[in-house]
């Protein structure tokens, strides 16, 4: 599957991996971590794609074996590696709480294995759910 | 992605939102919902009909939270389904806004 890097084509995306899912016969547990993921993972694109060096495009793929389930996510944006964001600091109350900044750690917590490469220009982003 | 709004007795916005609270549904309501933040004291939001909800649907109700708490009012997240509740839960929410499972305990807790 591959998109634009435009929210507008987020839709597209979204109606592929429900399908994808439901094709691979996933647990809805399953389902809703490799789902939660990559809308992270693409939120993330998105986000940091703002400066210089916007991706054109994201790509992505789920394959599903014996061995588990993994999601493959590319873009050709600048390099972001997810391993060198700090973990969110525990809020204390709803005041101080920072609104943002929860999107890798949602990525670690709901992936079995996170792994980063970047080759080619591209940031590919593997991530294994247990099954 | 939709979202009901409602006025209950007592000054209390109960709000439903109905569908995938991910970046493309956070981004459908969010002015609408913060419209709701800015003008209301008590706040439920209903996520019985929420399937699922990635980071942006949480920056919209720690957002809303903030800014209801910031005029000494309050907002509670009412039965999220066991996947929603479990993301609130993995991102520290449930330490910020309380999270319940009973409409009328929700509707006591905003009342005060």
């Amino acid at each position: 599957m591959r998109i634009r890097n435009d929210s507008a084509e987020l839709d597209k995306l979204t109606q592929w991996i429900i399908e994808a899912c439901d094709a691979a016969q996933l647990s809805k547990k399953t389902a809703f971590a490799v789902q939660l993921c990559l809308d992270e993972a693409v939120a993330n694109i998105l986000e940091h794609g703002k400066g210089g060096a916007r991706a054109s495009a994201i790509a992505a793929d789920l394959e599903c074996s014996d061995s588990g389930v993994v999601l493959v996510i590319a873009d050709d944006g600048g390099p972001f590696d997810p391993n060198q964001v700090a973990p969110p600091q525990v809020p204390q109350a709803v005041e101080t709480a920072s609104v943002g900044g929860r999107g890798i750690h949602l990525i670690r917590e709901f992936s079995s294995r996170m792994e980063y490469a970047r080759s080619g220009g591209c940031n590919r982003l593997r991530l294994k759910f247990a099954t | 992605m939709d979202m009901d709004v409602e006025e209950i007795e007592g000054g209390i916005t109960n709000v439903v939102l109905r569908g995938r609270l991910d970046t493309a549904g956070a981004g459908a309501i969010d002015l609408k919902f913060n419209v709701i933040a800015g003008a209301k004291r008590a706040v439920v939001v209903d996520l019985s009909n929420v399937a699922f909800m990635a980071s942006l649907g949480i920056r919209l109700l720690v957002m809303g939270a903030k800014t209801i708490t910031r005029k000494g009012g309050k907002l509670v997240i009412l039965s999220p389904d066991e996947n929603v509740h479990a993301v609130l839960k993995t991102a520290g929410i449930d330490q910020l806004i309380p999270i319940m499972f009973d409409r009328s305990a929700a509707i006591e807790a905003v009342r005060r």
